[in-house]
């Protein structure tokens, strides 16, 4: 699943480490996510949403990739 | 988009991870010590007593199942992916491992199945497996 997580977490100056801090995961799974390695469960999605007070489809998108 | 996350604070990891964290590092150094006994490294007891034996396996049961418990309740959802993914492996790991060796036994061309190299295997198995899904 494509992600806007890198994009929002450099937008705000904030490394690996420091967002998993703010979730309260390590920075592997960050890591992970951002590189869509993991789909994060739906509880983490809007943990993630509400830190960036965004909607969760503004931050993941489902859709296939088109390349 | 407004600038929320810009100003919440950072917080320090919780008190249930870092414990995680630590007990995990004890828990692996306790598993290395275990496998080394296994390999003969490092020498079994020979001389325990039945009640030390007993006292032994109860504290050793009720502290490994009981960690394994608590650290799964307070670790990442990454990690816990990553363990039960690996456990699946090391699963996999046993019956293919079990089975072809039953047969290569059967054939003459391997020694009687070891229960213990099996385990010992499927730990190796599960160790890489969570290493791979972890740190990939």
């Amino acid at each position: 699943m494509k992600n806007r997580l890198k994009v929002l977490r450099a937008e705000r100056d904030w490394s690996q480490a420091e967002l998993g801090e703010r979730l309260d995961v390590s920075r592997q799974a960050i890591n992970a996510i951002e590189t869509g390695k993991y789909d994060p469960s739906l509880p983490l999605a809007f943990r993630i949403a509400r830190l960036f007070d965004m909607p969760i489809e503004e931050i993941f998108d489902d859709r296939p990739r088109q390349d | 988009m407004t600038d929320h996350a810009k100003t919440e604070a950072s917080k320090p990891l919780s008190r249930n991870r870092v414990m995680a964290r630590s007990t995990f590092a004890a828990a692996v150094i306790v598993g290395l010590i275990l496998v080394a006994r296994a390999l003969g490294i490092i020498p079994a007891p020979q001389d325990l007593s039945a009640l030390g034996a007993i006292i032994t396996c109860v504290l050793g049961a009720t502290g490994v199942v009981g960690f394994s418990a608590w650290y799964f309740a307070n670790t990442d959802e990454h990690d816990l992916n990553a363990n039960l993914r690996s456990m699946a492996w090391s699963w996999i790991a046993v019956g293919v491992g079990t089975s072809c060796w039953v047969v290569l036994h059967g054939a003459g061309l391997a020694p009687v199945p070891d229960a213990v190299a099996i385990v010992l295997g499927s730990s190796v198995v599960a160790l890489f497996a969570w290493l791979w899904l972890r740190f990939r």
